[in-house]
C-alpha cells in the first residue's frame, strides 16, 4: 500500500467546559447522636410550722 | 432510657439553702459516665471524690432562683457539654465552684440528675449533648409558706 492510499482518522478531542462538583466530606456527612436532655419535675419538700393561732 | 429527677446530696443541699446563692454563687455543672454508679453517695459527696470521672464540666448558665406559684423555683437555662462534639456520660452533677477554677477538692456536690436512669451512658456523636431543666418545675422546688 503506498503512502497515498493510507487510511487515516483523527481522533484529537478537546473537552468542553462543564461544571464539576467536586463532593468532599463534610461536617453533615459524618455521623451524629445527640443527647440533648430535658429535665423531669422534681419537687424537694420542705415542711413549714404552721402560722395558726391558737385561742 | 429516661432522665431522672434531680436528686439531693444533702450535706450539699443543706449548705445551699442555708449558706450559699444559687443564682450568684459559682456552681458548675460535671457530666460523669456511668462507670460511677457504685461511688455514688448521697449521704455526701465533694468535688475531690469525682475528681478524675468528669466526661465535661461547665458552668452552670444562667442560674435563676423566683417564687412559682407555692413554691421557689430553683432552675437554669440549657447546660451544653458540647454543641458538635462526641461525649459519654450518665449523671449530671452539681457542684459548688467554679468549673475554670476547677472545684476545690472540697467544694460539695449539692445534687445530681441520671440522665439514663439506666445502666448505661448516655452518648453524643458530633454533635450536642446537653441537660436543660423541666421548664416548669425547674431544677428542683421547695415549697414556701403560702396562705397565711
Amino acid at each position: 500500500m503506498s503512502k497515498e492510499n493510507e487510511v487515516k482518522k483523527s481522533a484529537v478531542f478537546t473537552g468542553v467546559t462543564s461544571n464539576i462538583k467536586i463532593t468532599t466530606n463534610t461536617e453533615d456527612e459524618k455521623p451524629k447522636k445527640s443527647a440533648v436532655f430535658v429535665g423531669v419535675p422534681s419537687f424537694t419538700k420542705t415542711i413549714t410550722n404552721s402560722n395558726k393561732r391558737e385561742n | 432510657m429516661a432522665v431522672g429527677p434531680f436528686l439531693s446530696v444533702d450535706p450539699g443541699f443543706v449548705e445551699l439553702l442555708s449558706s450559699k446563692n444559687f443564682a450568684s454563687d459559682n456552681i458548675s455543672m460535671v457530666l460523669i459516665p456511668h462507670s460511677f454508679t457504685a461511688s455514688i453517695d448521697r449521704a455526701g459527696m465533694t468535688y475531690g471524690d469525682i475528681k478524675g470521672s468528669e466526661a465535661a464540666i461547665i458552668a452552670l448558665p444562667t442560674p435563676a432562683v423566683g417564687v412559682n406559684g407555692t413554691n421557689v423555683r430553683f432552675t437554669h437555662t440549657k447546660g451544653t457539654f458540647t454543641s458538635d462534639g462526641s461525649l459519654t456520660g450518665r449523671y449530671v452533677m452539681y457542684v459548688y465552684g467554679l468549673h475554670s477554677g476547677p472545684p476545690a477538692d472540697a467544694d460539695k456536690v449539692f445534687g445530681y440528675v441520671d440522665l439514663t436512669g439506666a445502666a448505661e451512658d448516655a452518648s453524643s456523636v458530633n454533635a450536642e449533648f446537653s441537660f436543660t431543666p423541666h421548664g416548669t418545675n425547674g431544677l428542683f422546688q421547695v415549697q414556701r409558706s403560702a396562705g397565711v
